[in-house]
């Protein structure tokens, strides 16, 4: 079987700015014709930015696009459609509120006169419906299921004539029959010639269906194999998980601080939680570790009180939580750390000592009759970025100011000045240099002597490298417990999903 | 007596039909046009100036359309352009037009007050001779201007374009404008037409105010522009919402004047019926829409 | 960028001062006379002057009622309604119910800071309670209470002896002192102005102040650290509504001596603008205020002298409005949509 080269992407750099982030440094990878092929690679690898890039999204700062032998400059994505490139993102490009019909022929609607054909389009693909099952064209994107919105997309890639299918993580919003189907149907497409290459964090799946992986590594290439001659060690070593030094263990572990029982919440129809139950010790630093969103970071939302739980009951330091406010639960020790670190965990609007105070600024002695003293919360700003070595010139500056690496300082700052039993953090090391994370590890180590600390993360390497025990969560279920001590390395994570818990 | 009021009420149902459906155009792509009441303000003016300047009532017609065109475009360019807030943009355009038209009508007409047009030529009116007899059907279908008319096409006109790929790509860039650009929509040129259509249509509104009747007073409008932007926010993108929701704000609008001709309720209160008529419709809807939700909003 | 923020309220005073002249000149049979009497006839004597400090008293109010809700983020459109109803209804308490001068007037001044509560109020929980839009409700709910209060003024209230719609005069008592007799300048000024240093205070040092900036420049930062983000709304909305409302009980007060029909005439509104132009900093309202009575003084001298349209001030009012928000010399950022690692 000859397999023939329809898309090369040639030593592709690519640096983000302002963040200054280089999140290529030279990529390769090749696609067949007629085949499978899966990217894979730790968070931050460049994978998505990769697959961005060959879909026109992105323009490269170096290296070459070819597609059939030939040079490409994809400006924008058409662009790149217009040569049979689709992307499908991992957060769909549907609308909603449209009817699946719309949603399909968006852009290229069929017509009789000017007017809309919708018999026209439905002859046309009549074939497609049928090989992809897809449901009526009448249904509203809005109401229909992950698994069957990701099928509409790959239907109006195919419409659009689609050579080759990029797809980011298709698997992270699908259950496991789901999973099956899609994967035949991959193979299917396969068989007609399409080329198709997808994202996945997940190891077995990708040995299993792709015909060949490639493993990106700090936005390099460093394995690019078929399949046929791997398996899960020989792609594991490549990816680069650094093995740290386990975080050493208090050891006298405390009273329990926080516990969780028969924890469910739902949105609309889906599960987001499903009976949760755990507790937590103080001297402990606890992982939520997900591959995806696999609830991990809802239930910090959860536990902060953001949002109420259909059921279930949360109690710290034995008093019953579960209906408090979020400022009354502040009150009694317990600090979040957000995941979106730009939106929610910062005004950015406003300046560094505002961003500062929000925790205190309502306690003595920083108010008083209602006004606040600003010279003491000034003072008290200063001391905590002193102690977090936050550097900058002056606490009135807008925070925007600060670098990354500094911002994070700050909120952790904020929120563990105040000495909190409780810290719930969502990946306070992610896109952080090496030093601002050692850092971090080193913060979280000192909250054990008086607190401690739950972390949601979907980076095995940041579970690996803070937690002494790990929760595995799967599509909200809490699967699997992992005592630190007994890894070997953060791979393992991965492969611990799979399976019964 | 009850058809007679089946009859005012279309009557004062279209012209707030007609500029709900322009300023449920712009709703559609999410950047509602505030200044509908200016803008049909402007028109009532202008139409009848230019119909008795050039003895012509569809120059008339025609001149308010385009300088309501015009005005919609305004409002988009500061918005788009000049990043200024939609909704005060809109606001300013309605205080400027009602200054701009008193203005106007003290230049170039001398006066302030209500200003008849003599020599208005007047619009012709179909009417069908076969239902002289039945004075039911006389009232409801007969003897509509030819305004109206054009007005009835124009609503009809309206719900054909939500047929066509323009009003989906329509839909699209209002749900999720990120996506349809991603699509390689034309997102800047769909909004303009949109406001385009929008202008059209509040200067045939405003000249069917005004051309009717020969006059023009300032304050014409009444209120009815927002009538319409209540009509176009609740009817949402279906033209048939915007048609029942405009047909029961003409109906309280006929009502209204009813009751100060008929009663002795004082003429305030009844002023004030279509706006509380309103607010409950509106209310009510939000209440209805929360509950099939099933939950916080 | 502070240069920016200077620079786009002064050319839209510019623009406006500019199409002023330009409308006037253009219009006019005398244009230096109208340009005149329209630029200089404000300051001509202390008559005018005082006149136009007084016309600015209600849109200090307005604008600062207009300030207080953008300064956590919500928008009072129901200025107008609660301006004009309040100012009738604690006009109306005061009818009937003699009492002592100074227990009246302040009397008056919290019957009508309360319905104009109410009134905002009542679109601030529709907010809450089913996400309507206060943009929209308060101003509905603004004009249903100017009709309101318009059948009021007509019918059960009117001043049978009066020769429009209004109410009977207030006693001679009640009312606020002149300051530049015999213009219309009042202390109701005096108020209006410590009212706009005490909520530049109040947003500079205290604990609400804080809330309000953090709610609306991040609702959701607000709601994670544990501000209650719905009650802000409420008081903002609260705040507003009262301050509109006395600002027309002020104009009652001190100018009018009883409620005319219609003697809002925008001013509610116009607070919008007001507030607006200088970017919903109270400090300087005071002076977006005196910008638009000058327009409207001069605008009411020409039009004695040179009989100008008066509406010339509406038209230009309104591209005020229109340009204020606009934000000119600004860098053209169209670069390529590169995420932020």
């Amino acid at each position: 079987m000859r397999s023939e080269v329809i898309v090369q992407l040639l030593n592709v750099q690519k640096t983000f700015h302002p963040s200054g982030v280089k999140a290529l440094r030279g990529a390769n990878l090749s696609l067949e014709v007629g085949s499978i092929h899966a990217l894979l690679g730790a968070n931050g690898a460049g994978k998505t930015t990769l697959v961005r890039i060959l879909a026109g999204e992105l323009q490269p700062d170096v290296g070459k696009i070819l597609v059939d032998g030939k040079v490409m400059d994809f400006r924008t994505p058409k662009d790149a459609m217009r040569h049979g490139i689709v992307l499908v993102h991992q957060n769909l490009s549907l609308v909603d509120e449209l009817t699946v019909f719309e949603n399909l022929f968006l852009g290229r609607e069929p017509r009789r006169l000017f007017f809309l054909d919708k018999k026209k389009a439905e002859d046309e693909i009549e074939k497609l419906c049928e090989k992809l099952s897809l449901v009526a064209l009448d249904k509203r994107v809005g109401d229909l299921s992950m698994a069957e919105k990701q099928k509409i997309e790959i239907a109006r890639a195919l419409i659009f004539g689609a050579r080759v299918l990029l797809l980011d993580e298709p698997t992270a919003y699908l259950g496991g029959s789901e999973e099956e189907r899609l994967f035949e149907l991959l193979v299917s497409l396969k068989r007609t010639g399409c080329a198709i290459l997808f994202i996945t964090h997940d190891l077995d799946q990708a040995l299993k269906i792709a015909d060949r992986v490639t493993v990106l590594r700090e936005g390099e290439t460093v394995l690019s194999e078929e399949t046929s001659k791997l398996n899960v060690q020989r792609v594991i070593e490549p990816m680069g998980f650094r093995s740290s030094e386990p975080s050493s263990v208090c050891a006298q572990v405390g009273e329990e601080l926080l516990r969780i029982s028969d924890l469910t919440l739902k949105t609309g129809k889906r599960l987001v939680l499903d009976r949760v139950s755990l507790s937590v010790r103080q001297g402990e630093t606890v992982g939520l570790f997900g591959l995806g969103n696999d609830g991990q970071f809802d239930l910090l939302e959860v536990l902060i009180g953001l949002r109420n739980p259909s059921s279930g009951r949360i109690f710290f330091q034995t008093c019953d939580i579960t209906q408090l406010s979020i400022r009354e639960r502040r009150r009694l020790g317990i600090a979040y750390v957000p995941k979106d670190r730009l939106k929610e965990a910062l005004n950015l609007e406003g300046s560094i000592l505002e961003n500062a105070i929000v925790n205190v600024y309502r306690e003595k002695p920083y108010a008083k009759f209602g006004l606040l003293n600003w010279d003491l919360l000034k003072r008290y700003t200063l001391d905590m970025l002193k102690d977090f070595e936050v550097k900058t010139v002056s606490v009135a500056q807008p925070v925007r100011t600060l670098s990354g690496g500094n911002l994070q300082r700050l909120i952790l700052a904020r929120e563990l000045f105040q000495r909190p039993n409780l810290l719930l953090a969502c990946r306070p090391t992610s896109g952080l240099d090496v030093r601002v994370q050692d850092y971090i590890a080193q913060r979280l180590q000192k909250l054990k002597s008086y607190g401690c600390a739950l972390i949601a993360t979907n980076d095995a390497e940041e579970a690996f490298g803070l937690c002494d025990r790990i929760l595995i969560f799967s599509k909200g279920k809490l699967k699997r417990v992992l005592h630190r001590e007994g890894l070997a390395e953060p791979a393992v994570l991965f492969s611990s999903v799979g399976g019964e818990a | 007596m009850l058809t007679q009021l089946l009859r005012s009420s279309i009557s004062s149902a279209l012209p707030i039909l007609v500029a709900a459906l322009g300023a449920s155009f712009t709703q559609t792509v999410g950047k509602l046009n505030i200044a509908i009441e200016g803008t049909m303000l402007t028109s009532c003016f202008v139409s009848v100036y230019v119909a008795a300047r050039s003895n012509s009532w569809l120059l008339g017609v025609t001149i308010a359309m385009i300088l309501s065109c015009l005005m919609s475009l305004f409002v988009w360019f500061l918005h788009r352009y000049l990043r200024a807030d939609i909704f005060v943009v809109g606001l300013g355009v309605n205080v400027a037009a009602s200054g701009l038209v008193v203005l106007l009508s003290s230049i170039l007409l001398g006066s302030k007050g209500t200003i008849f047009f003599e020599e208005i030529p007047k619009i012709p009116v179909l009417r069908f001779e076969a239902l002289q007899r039945n004075e039911t059907l006389r009232t409801l279908l007969s003897d509509y201007s030819v305004l109206e008319l054009v007005a009835m096409f124009v609503v009809f006109l309206s719900w054909l374009i939500t047929k066509t790929p323009l009003g989906l790509r329509m839909r699209a860039v209002g749900k999720n404008e990120s996506v349809a650009r991603q699509l390689g929509l034309n997102v800047d040129g769909i909004r303009i037409s949109s406001f385009v259509f929008c202008g059209l249509l509040c200067g045939l509104a405003g000249s069917m105010l005004s051309l009717p009747l020969g006059l023009f007073v300032a304050g014409m409008t009444n209120n009815r522009g927002l009538l319409a932007l209540v009509a176009a926010v609740l009817g949402g993108e279906n033209p048939l919402g915007v048609l029942g929701v405009s047909l029961t704000l003409g109906f309280s609008v006929a009502l209204s004047h009813r009751l100060q001709l008929f009663t002795a309720l004082p003429a305030e209160i009844v002023l004030a019926v279509p706006l509380i008529l309103t607010l409950c419709v509106v209310l009510i809807y939000n209440v209805l829409k929360i509950g099939e939700k099933g939950g916080s909003p | 960028m502070t240069h920016r923020k200077v620079l786009s309220p002064i050319f839209t005073v510019v623009v406006a001062f500019v199409m002023c002249a330009v409308i006037l000149g253009a219009t006019s049979r005398q244009p230096r006379e109208t340009l005149r009497w329209f630029f200089l006839g404000p300051f001509s004597n202390l008559y005018y002057f005082g006149n136009m400090l007084a016309v600015s008293i209600p849109l200090i109010f307005t604008g600062l009622a207009a300030c207080i809700a953008f300064s956590a983020g919500v928008f009072n459109l129901g200025l107008e309604g609660q301006y004009y109803f309040g100012a009738i209804v604690g006009t109306i308490i005061a009818l009937s119910v003699p009492t002592s001068r100074l227990s009246s007037t302040l009397l008056v001044l919290v019957v009508s800071f309360s319905v104009g509560g109410l009134l905002s109020l009542a679109s601030a929980l529709l907010k809450l309670e089913f996400g309507f839009s206060e943009l929209i409700s308060s101003f509905m709910i603004g004009q249903i209470f100017i009709y309101v209060g318009d059948f009021m003024l007509n019918g059960p209230f009117r001043d049978p002896e009066a020769a429009l719609a209004a109410t009977r005069y207030l006693d001679e008592g009640i009312g606020l002192t002149k300051i530049l007799p015999p213009s219309n300048l009042h202390v109701g000024y005096v108020i209006g102005l410590t009212l706009c240093l005490v909520f530049h205070f109040v947003r500079k040092h205290s604990v609400m102040g804080y809330e309000f900036k953090t709610v609306k420049e991040n609702p959701r930062f607000a709601k994670i650290h544990g501000i209650k983000v719905e009650k802000i709304w409420l008081i903002a909305m609260l705040l507003s509504g009262g301050v509109a409302a006395v600002g027309g009980m002020v104009e009652i007060l001190g100018v009018y001596g009883r409620v005319v029909r219609g003697f809002s005439h925008g001013n509610g509104f116009n607070g919008i603008a007001v507030s607006l132009l200088v970017r919903n900093d109270p400090a300087l309202i005071f002076l977006s205020a005196l910008f638009f009575a000058y327009l409207e003084s001069g605008a009411e001298i020409a039009s004695l002298m040179v009989q100008t349209p008066p509406e010339i001030v509406r038209l230009v009012q309104g591209i005020v409005f229109c340009l204020v928000t606009a934000e000119f010399l600004f860098r053209r950022s169209e670069r390529d949509a590169d995420s932020v690692a």
